[in-house]
């Protein structure tokens, strides 16, 4: 009874357009990535230093992934056209 | 005095409870050897990349009959008891984007939980060897 009810709101899925910014719903995903790889790797966790490691991670990994679909397309447009 | 001592427990009996602790609950095993403010962010964290995995494509997405549902298992017991709900008694699916998206945040929350027991155990075990030493 009390699972249905958490649930009621997530029996269903929500719709997402195949436009260039479902590729933002990759962001969140990074942050949790960027915040729990941090929070394990860190010796202490103060809040300052926590932040702004947690943002470089999550820069390196946005700039990663930018800079791999970049070569992708232009190898993809280079070979096939 | 370590966690373990003060639980009245030997160490390797310590270990394995946080271990275990760390996968039924996210971020348990870093409370219970006393990493409140990590097993805080980590609790949050997955919970969040979990919560908006199921938003996204629906319970439909813990699925026991694919691969995902491994990975997925990882981040509690209790995405079994999902995966019954969604498949035998609501039997449920979702197809497309909106599954592909709730079965990456979900799985990928399961393996980063991994990465937290294993590291709640190892500083379990750090704790029990400085206590040691001492």
């Amino acid at each position: 009874m009390i699972a249905d009810y958490c649930l009621a709101g997530l029996m269903a899925p929500v719709y997402i357009g195949t436009t260039p910014y479902a590729f933002f719903l990759a962001l969140p995903l990074i942050v949790v990535i960027a915040v729990v790889y941090k929070a394990t790797k860190l010796e202490k966790i103060e809040f300052v230093s926590f932040v702004r490691e947690s943002f470089l991670l999550f820069c390196s990994i946005v700039v990663f992934m930018v800079v791999a679909a970049i070569i992708i397309f232009a190898v993809m447009k280079l070979t096939i056209g | 005095m370590t966690q373990a001592n003060k639980l009245g427990m030997p160490g390797w009996a310590f270990l394995f409870l946080t271990g275990v602790l760390a996968w039924w609950i996210p971020g348990c095993g870093h409370w219970i050897i006393g990493q409140y403010k990590r097993a805080t962010i980590i609790f949050i964290s997955l919970t969040f990349a979990f919560v908006l995995g199921i938003y996204l494509g629906s319970i439909a997405v813990i699925d026991a009959r694919t691969p995902w549902y491994w990975a997925q298992l990882l981040y509690s017991p209790a995405t079994a008891y999902i995966a019954h709900l969604s498949g035998s008694v609501y039997h449920l699916n979702s197809y497309g984007r909106p599954r592909e998206m709730g079965e990456i945040y979900t799985a990928i929350a399961g393996m980063l939980n991994l990465l937290c027991v294993v590291n709640a155990v190892y500083m379990a075990h750090c704790n029990n060897v400085k206590e040691q030493n001492q």
